[in-house]
């Protein structure tokens, strides 16, 4: 057997290269051999980030206090107009909430004269965002919020004002959320006008795009996009953005909200079921790929 | 010009204050920062302070915490397990390769060598995730990181290694 | 002198001799990399991109098949389809279980499917659902995180919006076959026409695929779309048929077997060519089931046929006008000349009967038109001689072709002394010219034929040839209206149109019960009723069999055709009921219905301001 002396004259069976090709060996073994989407390798995922949450809190709590400053800072710089113009779209909210409790009383008479089933309403969980796990793979944030909170997979998540993801998987005391803006992300919409229903995806692109249009579908710039509610799971009427179209005329999503701005969240804890193996995947089955 | 001789570690405390720092940096990474791009990037800041162990750190075992450090990167990224172990462990040997090249080194002979290695790991980035992954690494997304990574050397190295006693003042062994 | 030791010596030839063999070896390492990287630079470039790049058709979009009114009857319809590529699912049975729960799938589907994707090569994409509704492929998306390897797509699915009305027709689309593989080459599009106009028009129907790069990654997944060729969309096919009285006509006809044909007499549009039973056209687009198809097949009243342009009927009393102008044209006879009816036609050895036992007394010309009086037409037969009444039947299209330009239509029969001896190897007998006059025997003619006839008549001796398809598709026709003057007295022509107008209009008439008056118009016509058996002596004695007695294949074929309005005629109609019993009870009031909708229709339209036609089109079309 070949041995290696150290400096200080020690004896190994290994010297530092050899070392380093049994990790190198190792290490590629782990990522060729080891299955892509095995719901273990999801389950402690998310375990290690409950279990990493506390350390998140507090590495990322510099950079959401220097953000928040900054953010407090420009918003006094811009203190007059946000204040103007907060007044004027706060009186036209009062117009629009008595509106919908009128609306809402009216629908609630339909359902019962049509002997349908009352409508629960949507409870709203508030959670932080704590790590932004986006890389150029996938598109993916952390909630301080976990089962423990009520979260459960499939959810809507919410930002100030439109949808943003939703949740992928669950721990006890945190939950990822798949941006709308992922490659795996496919949320069925409709939009408010022309009432055209499709399905909104996420390219890893800064906007997302609507697929499976119907072919005589005509959407309008600007447009209203809400969520559909086909398919259960994402309740319908959640505001996500407006329709836009790009160069080559391809319509596209903008987003109401900035997903780069997210530093809380608002969970739609809907109480419809989830889907089939839901409490399987309370443990966090959900894959990106 | 400060030139940075063979540190040795005194102690199993300074191995873990390195540790420490990789693990620190391994999830300010995840910081939610507010940017689109600073988000989508792959900024490898924790290689700075892998570089600085791996160049003064000539016990076999670094190697292995190394990998454990990797691990808790891959599981905190969404990356297949074993992809930042791979990379990480790649570094380190390429970083411990040139112990003894700069060994007398001045800082931009050391930053240089830093810029080299990390064109190589974010090369392997790149090769690897076309490979495996679902989604190739995007090029410009990749460059920009490698980019990242190399400017911000000096703003994590210096003061990290001064932290460590090399700098300045630092220990003849 | 320097002196080296051997020591020096020995390390230093070892040094060169270990630096010469990393020089040779460095040296073919740079030229190995010279010849992959520079000289062999293009060759690799296009390899990698061939893997990298997959390049897959882009299915044009079907053309539509299109009424005169824009309606579409053959439309294409989005299809939600989910595919799976096994090699990419990490747990295929659980992945299979799930989808279950979000579509629906039968235990016995779900079994079947396992067993079909196990067998399959795990890198092929393999299509699990077509047509799935919106609410289950939204399901589905939805979960797609949860579910590797699943891909949603979208395609396009043949639509027949007026189904069985129109089935015959427009045909359907059906998945390719090696015979069509043959016939178009290998096309890169699923639904080839298998009949009718889908098939007669495919290549204008189908268009031109494009061709879509793609990205792909080791894993042969696509991940970006790289560019898009589109190709050409099919063209639509605009047919002379109003949908709206086709779908009329296929209602009246009911669960009746036989067809109904309008054309415009003014340029041989077909406005209407409906034939019943039928079936649904749209079961076969993804593939008819074995039973369902058996059950076509197999069925009594045959509902796979085309029955205006396939079936061959003997044209009974409905035959009588082409006999009186054979008659005119030669002079036997003369308009005024009288015959007497006793019920009874002695020839030989054999006796003719007419249908009214009684017989008709004396009548000449019109009057036997418009009584049907088949001892009159036995005698005008044996005057005229069959090689007139030959002649006569080919110049109003009988026994030919129509010219539609249609796979499968047949011709009909006009027996003569040739045919008889080239068919039978016998000569041609009196008998059979007696038969003949009141459209018996040999005579066979499609409702296509009878309706193109009458067409003729209404345009007193000016002949159109049927077009299904707008002159701007159709191949080898050309724009204009083809019409031919078949050479015959205008005087001969008033005469048999006044028959034709009592037949209908006067008490005495055969067809009194199908007249009509729709804004100031009548309708022209004449009902006719074939025999299918031959009726003994005996029967005869005790009493002819009602055809309500009989089984349905042993009675009389119904047949009326007409046209109107009588003044400036515009359409032509003839419809045939298989084993209807007789054509004034039957054939003659569907005919008057099919009319009478038609005739309500264009005065209401001509009520309407020009505009409000044009929207109400525009609405039709839209929906």
């Amino acid at each position: 057997m070949v041995d290696f002396r150290t400096r200080k004259g020690e004896k190994r069976l290994l010297n530092g290269t050899g070392i380093g090709l049994v990790c190198v060996a190792i290490a590629a073994l782990m990522l060729f051999i080891l299955p892509k989407d095995d719901p273990r390798i999801t389950s402690l995922r998310q375990q290690s980030l409950d279990f990493l949450e506390p350390a998140l809190e507090l590495v990322t709590w510099p950079v959401r206090r220097v953000r928040d400053v900054s953010g407090w800072m420009s918003n006094l710089s811009r203190m007059s107009e946000d204040i103007e113009k907060l007044k004027s779209e706060n009186q036209a909210m009062r117009l629009i909430v008595e509106a919908a409790s009128r609306d809402k009383a009216l629908l609630a008479q339909y359902r019962r004269l049509l002997s349908l089933p009352t409508e629960a309403d949507i409870e709203i969980a508030g959670a932080r965002v704590v790590a932004d796990l986006r890389s150029p793979f996938v598109k993916t944030l952390v909630a301080n919020s976990g089962a423990q909170n009520g979260l459960s997979v499939g959810q809507a998540v919410m930002g100030d004002r439109g949808l943003i993801g939703r949740i992928i998987s669950v721990g006890e005391e945190t939950s990822r959320i798949l941006l709308v803006t992922d490659f795996n992300s496919h949320i069925p919409v409709i939009s408010v006008t022309s009432n055209v229903r499709a399905i909104m995806s996420g390219r890893n692109q800064p906007d997302p795009v609507l697929d499976f249009l119907p072919r005589t579908a005509s959407l309008e710039d600007g447009e209203k996009l809400i969520t559909s509610g086909d398919g259960g799971n994402v309740p319908i009427g959640l505001p996500i953005g407006v329709v836009a179209f790009d160069d080559s005329g391809n319509p596209y999503v903008q987003l109401n909200d900035n997903l780069d701005q997210l530093l809380h969240v608002r969970v739609v804890l809907a109480s419809t079921p989830g889907p089939p193996r839901q409490e399987a995947r309370k443990s966090g089955q959900g894959q990106t790929r | 010009m400060s030139s940075f001789s063979q540190f040795q570690p005194q102690s199993r405390r300074d191995l873990l204050v390195s540790y420490l720092a990789i693990f620190i940096l391994i999830l300010l990474e995840h910081a939610p920062l507010g940017n689109y791009w600073l988000s989508a990037m792959d900024i490898g800041i924790f290689f700075i302070p892998i570089f600085f162990l791996a160049r003064v750190y000539d016990g076999p075992w670094g190697l292995f915490g190394i990998m454990l450090l990797g691990l808790v990167k891959d599981l905190t990224s969404e990356t297949p397990l074993g992809f930042w172990v791979l990379l990480f462990c790649l570094f380190f040997m390429l970083s411990s390769s040139q112990r003894q090249f700069l060994v007398n080194a001045g800082f931009r002979t050391v930053w240089s060598t830093f810029v080299f290695i990390c064109l190589l790991t974010y090369g392997a980035y790149y090769l690897i995730s076309m490979v495996h992954t679902d989604l190739p690494a995007s090029v410009l997304l990749t460059g920009l990181s490698a980019f990242a990574t190399m400017i911000s050397f000096p703003l994590v190295y210096l003061p990290f290694a001064w932290v460590q006693g090399d700098e300045i003042g630092f220990r003849r062994g | 002198m320097v002196q080296y030791d051997s020591e020096e010596i020995s390390f230093a030839r070892r040094s060169l001799i270990m630096g010469g063999l990393q020089l040779g070896l460095g040296a073919v390492v740079l030229g190995r990399l010279q010849y992959l990287q520079i000289s062999q630079a293009d060759t690799y470039t296009t390899l990698a991109e061939a893997n990298r790049v997959k390049i897959s058709p882009v299915i044009a979009p079907r053309g539509r098949i299109i009424d005169r009114n824009g309606i579409a009857i053959a439309d294409n319809d989005t299809s939600f389809t989910l595919t799976i590529v096994p090699e990419q699912v990490p747990d295929l049975i659980g992945t299979l279980g799930e989808l279950r729960e979000l579509i629906g799938w039968s235990d016995e589907k779900l079994q079947r499917l396992s067993r079909y994707v196990r067998r399959q090569p795990k890198f092929k994409e393999i299509v699990l659902a077509k047509d799935l509704s919106w609410e289950a492929f939204a399901k589905v998306n939805l979960q797609l995180p949860f579910l590797p390897g699943v891909e949603p797509k979208l395609g396009e699915k043949r639509v027949y919006r007026h189904a069985t009305s129109v089935a015959h027709l427009v045909g359907y689309v059906g998945p390719k076959t090696r015979k069509d593989i043959r016939e178009f080459g290998n096309l890169p599009t699923e639904a080839v026409g298998q009949t009718g106009i889908e098939r007669e028009f495919e290549n204008i129907l189908r268009g031109e695929a494009g061709v879509r790069h793609l990205e792909v990654n080791a894993n042969g997944r696509t991940v970006r779309e790289l560019s898009l060729e589109g190709g050409a969309s099919g063209q639509d096919v605009q047919l002379t048929i109003d949908v709206d009285l086709q779908n009329f006509a296929a209602k009246a006809l009911g669960r009746l077997s036989g067809s109904v044909v309008v054309l415009d007499t003014r340029n041989g549009d077909v406005l209407c060519m409906a034939s019943s039973p039928s079936y649904d056209p749209n079961k076969f687009v993804s593939g008819i089931d074995v039973a369902s198809w058996k059950s076509l097949l197999t069925h009594d009243r045959k509902p796979l046929m085309n029955k205006a342009l396939r079936g061959q009927y003997a044209p009974g009393s409905t035959f009588k006008m082409i006999v009186a102008l054979a008659a005119l044209e030669a002079g036997v006879m003369s308009p005024k000349d009288k015959v007497a009816c006793t019920g009874e036609f002695e020839y030989g050895s054999e006796k003719y009967h007419c249908w009214e036992r009684e017989g008709h007394g004396e009548l000449n010309l019109e009057e036997a038109l418009v009584g049907s009086c088949d001892v009159y037409f036995y005698e005008l037969a044996l005057k005229t001689g069959i090689d007139r009444i030959e002649e006569m039947a080919a110049r109003f299209g009988l026994g030919l072709p129509t010219g539609i330009g249609l796979l499968g239509e047949k011709n009909g029969t006009v027996p003569g002394r040739e045919w008889k001896r080239a068919r039978y190897d016998t000569g041609w007998r009196g008998g059979e010219t007696v038969i003949t006059g009141i459209g018996q025997g040999f005579l066979l003619a499609t409702p296509l034929q009878l309706a193109a006839m009458t067409a003729s008549l209404a345009n007193k001796g000016v002949s159109v040839r049927p077009r299904l398809v707008a002159p701007v598709l159709a191949e080898g026709t050309s724009d204009s209206v083809q019409r031919d003057d078949l050479k015959i007295s205008r005087r001969n022509m008033d005469i048999v149109d006044r028959g034709l107008f009592r037949a209908v209009n006067t008490p005495e008439g055969t067809g009194y019960a199908s007249s009509l008056l729709i804004n100031n118009h009548r309708m022209s016509g004449k009902t006719g009723t074939a025999q299918v058996r031959r009726i003994s002596q005996a029967e005869r004695e005790e009493g002819v069999i009602p055809n309500k007695d009989l089984d349905w294949h042993l009675r009389d074929h119904a047949l009326f055709v007409g046209y109107a309005p009588h003044k400036n005629p515009r359409y032509a109609i003839a419809v045939v009921i298989e084993h209807g019993g007789g054509g004034a009870q039957v054939a003659g009031p569907i005919a008057r219905d099919v009319m009478v909708h038609l005739l309500r229709r264009e005065k209401a339209t001509a009520d309407k301001p020009a505009a409000d036609i044009k929207a109400q089109a525009a609405d039709e079309v839209r929906s």
